[in-house]
């Protein structure tokens, strides 16, 4: 469960979100949709305490986000996962000791073989080959470096899942790919998922509810079927985007 | 009315990073293994610009004095005077000055990426202390090589200083045996003391700069900027006080005079 | 055959502000505490080879101007504007800013080198008549205090060690170095690489390549200057 209340965030004069309240249930998948620069990111942020909001509330699992106590922050930050916009991998670092980061610093296991076979479980479920695991990240194309990076973040197995813009800079066919390992993760191993995008196309192929944040606000909030008849400007802006 | 607000602001936030740079070295936090492995990386790329720096300062140094001396009358004390000073002053700072350009803006331009590529924000989320897993090695990487480079520099000076004395004219041997005359252990005792702090300072301002750049590779080279400017005034102030601290303890003492 | 380079006189005035005139507070301060040092350190090597400090003023005013005034100085001024030209033309070469101006016919070279490079000799040359004069005026506060030296005394051997010809040579120094650092620092910014990393590296590079440039380039002209 993670519930946002009334957050607002400013950059200088700008305002990027502006009391913003919604909720996210456990096991549910939702897309956050909007134009680019509308704070979207900042949300998923804010959640995980990496920044911190000027006025507002967020709980996740019943517990209150706030950057100044570590404490309650790291015992959020075991239970969440977030996959970064840009790959964010550890330039001196190979892609195993990437993958098998998470796992090491958070002492989910401490056996070597078992590490492996979790880096290789992760490593298949994003749809890489093997052969990357001992290449460094800057060898890599931009769309196995994501890859990469999602499989680190799944490799500490969270309850609760951010994506920051997933498909950006991905072919087609790695996205559907992608959507499809969502959908999954949410359905069968009921994890909580926030999906931030201007992927629309996606959105209405695993997205259970979507958000739709426009200067500041939530402009829009329900299902797929609802955000088709929804008669709010930028939906529709977004339908024709879609039809 | 900015500029001492953000002086402030730098200072505090570097004693705080030092703070906790001491903290988790006493709790055994450190990776050495990786540190060595950095030492080598920062170090061996350093190297050949150090030596020739050294060379340089040496000859400068030895040239300068030589024609200073020769207008006062006192050429007989060349070699002496010109290793001690050099030795004292103007080799630690110009080699720290060149180390804080290389081995800083180095470390500041890789934390720097590292931050607005948000690995760093990546390995708080894994649910590590970036300040643990990645600073902590590299002060120690810069702190150690800096000082070994200033030291194989130091001494490189005093090389360039004798054989650039041989190419003027002075007699080589002559110059040698004048050194130990005027350089006393207790300048040797301040230049590697000097050396040290100055390796220190520089390991923390380019960490610090580094690991708070912000914003695309703009924020990466204005992170390097600060560094090299930071690192620069504050080798400057500190020179000074040690060097007065030198003297207070000479004066109080009666030290230093071989 | 290239076209001779054109002035852009706004670029240039601009430049000469943004390099000369913000770095003077930085220079102020730390050329100060130079000439401090300078006393102290030398009135204990004086005592220790002559045992008396009486040319202590003079031999630190004549080292001052003719080696640490420019050499110090102007390698602040690489830290403080090196590595800023390389990162702004490196980032403009990454954001294809550079190409952008190519297609607006207007040359690279003469929109951002010469400017830079004049504001940079203004500000080698200035800042270097300034650095003097403060540490001068150090040097003497602490002559003045711990060597009991007058204030006349005190600037009356300073200007006699110190010649003209040495004024100019120093001045030479500097605009040798003002003219090193703005042409290596772009340099490594024109041939920058792709991404933030390669920003980093050139403002590195350039901070790195134009101090020792500058400390090779004090050894050659101190040795044209006073040893032929």
């Amino acid at each position: 469960m993670i519930s946002v209340k009334q957050v607002s965030k400013s950059f200088g004069e700008r305002r990027v979100l502006n009391q913003i309240t919604m909720q996210v249930a456990p096991g549910e998948c939702v897309f956050v949709l909007g134009k680019s620069g509308v704070g979207k990111s900042v949300l998923l942020k804010l959640m995980v305490g990496l920044n911190s909001p000027e006025s507002g509330e967020i709980h996740v699992a019943g517990l209150k986000v706030d950057a100044e106590n570590s404490q309650t922050l790291a015992q959020i930050r075991k239970k969440c996962g977030l996959v970064f916009q840009f790959p964010a991998l550890l330039d001196s670092v190979s892609v195993f000791e990437n993958i098998s980061f998470g796992i090491r610093a958070r002492e989910i296991s401490v056996n070597p073989s078992e590490i492996e076979a979790k880096v290789r479980e992760k490593l298949s479920l994003v749809g890489l080959n093997e052969k990357v695991l001992g290449k460094f990240p800057t060898e890599l194309s931009f769309s196995t470096q994501k890859r990469v990076s999602i499989a680190r973040t799944l490799a500490v197995e969270p309850d609760y899942l951010l994506f920051d813009e997933p498909t950006t800079g991905m072919d087609p066919i790695a996205t559907t790919g992608l959507n499809h390992l969502i959908k999954k993760l949410s359905q069968e191993l009921k994890v909580t998922t926030v999906v931030v995008s201007h992927d629309i196309k996606s959105a209405f192929a695993v997205g259970d509810r979507m958000i739709l944040l426009d200067q500041g606000q939530i402009v829009f909030e329900g299902s797929a079927e609802k955000f088709k008849t929804s008669t709010a400007s930028l939906a529709k802006q977004f339908q024709e985007e879609m039809f | 009315m900015e500029y001492i607000l953000n002086l402030t602001k730098t200072l505090g936030g570097m004693i705080l990073l030092a703070e906790k740079w001491i903290k988790l070295t006493f709790q055994g936090k450190t990776r050495w293994g990786f540190v060595i492995d950095q030492i080598f990386q920062v170090g061996v790329k350093s190297l050949g610009m150090t030596l020739i720096a050294g060379m340089f300062v040496g000859a400068i140094m030895a040239l300068q004095i030589d024609v200073q001396l020769k207008d006062f009358g006192a050429e007989s004390f060349l070699g002496g005077l010109s290793t001690s000073t050099t030795l004292r002053n103007v080799g630690p700072v110009l080699i720290a000055f060149l180390l804080s350009g290389k081995v800083g803006a180095y470390t500041s331009a890789e934390l720097g990426t590292m931050e607005v590529t948000e690995q760093l924000n990546a390995i708080r989320l894994l649910g590590a202390d970036p300040v643990e897993y990645i600073i902590l090695p590299r002060i120690w990487a810069v702190i150690i090589s800096s000082f070994l480079l200033l030291i194989v520099g130091l001494m490189v000076t005093i090389l360039g200083g004798v054989l650039f004395s041989q190419f003027i004219g002075v007699n080589a041997l002559s110059y040698i045996q004048n050194i130990p005359r005027i350089v006393t252990g207790w300048s040797i005792v301040l230049s590697v003391v000097k050396s040290f702090v100055f390796g220190t300072l520089i390991a923390i301002v380019s960490c610090y700069k580094g690991y708070t750049a912000r914003g695309g590779a703009v924020g990466v080279g204005t992170a390097v900027q600060s560094c090299a400017v930071t690192n620069l005034i504050l080798i400057i102030f500190t020179d000074f006080f040690l060097s007065m601290i030198s003297s207070l303890l000479q004066e109080l003492f009666q030290v230093g005079y071989l | 055959m290239r076209k001779r380079f054109r002035l852009r006189i706004h670029e240039a005035l601009e430049q000469m502000y943004f390099l000369g005139v913000q770095s003077l507070p930085i220079v102020f301060i730390s050329l100060g505490f130079v000439g401090l040092m300078m006393i102290l350190e030398l009135a204990f090597h004086m005592r220790l080879v002559l045992k008396h400090d009486a040319l202590v003023p003079a031999f630190s005013a004549v080292l001052m101007v003719r080696e640490l005034g420019p050499v110090i100085t102007c390698l602040l001024l690489t830290s403080r504007i090196g590595a800023g030209i390389a990162a702004e033309i490196g980032t403009m070469k990454v954001t294809e800013q550079l190409d952008a101006l190519k297609m607006l016919s207007i040359d690279p070279f003469d929109y951002l080198v010469v400017p830079r490079w004049v504001g940079s000799v203004f500000a080698a040359i200035s800042l270097t008549v300034v650095a003097i004069a403060v540490s001068l005026w150090g040097g003497a506060l602490l002559a003045i205090q711990k060597l009991g030296t007058s204030s006349g005394e005190y600037f009356n051997t300073v200007f006699f060690f110190v010649k003209f010809p040495d004024v100019i040579r120093c001045l030479l120094k500097a605009a040798v170095f003002g003219t090193l650092i703005p042409f290596i620092a772009s340099y490594q910014g024109f041939r920058c690489g792709t991404g933030s990393a390669a920003v980093g590296e050139a403002a590195t590079q350039a901070v790195v390549r134009s101090s020792l440039a500058i400390i090779v380039a004090d050894f050659v002209l101190t040795y044209l200057f006073y040893a032929i």
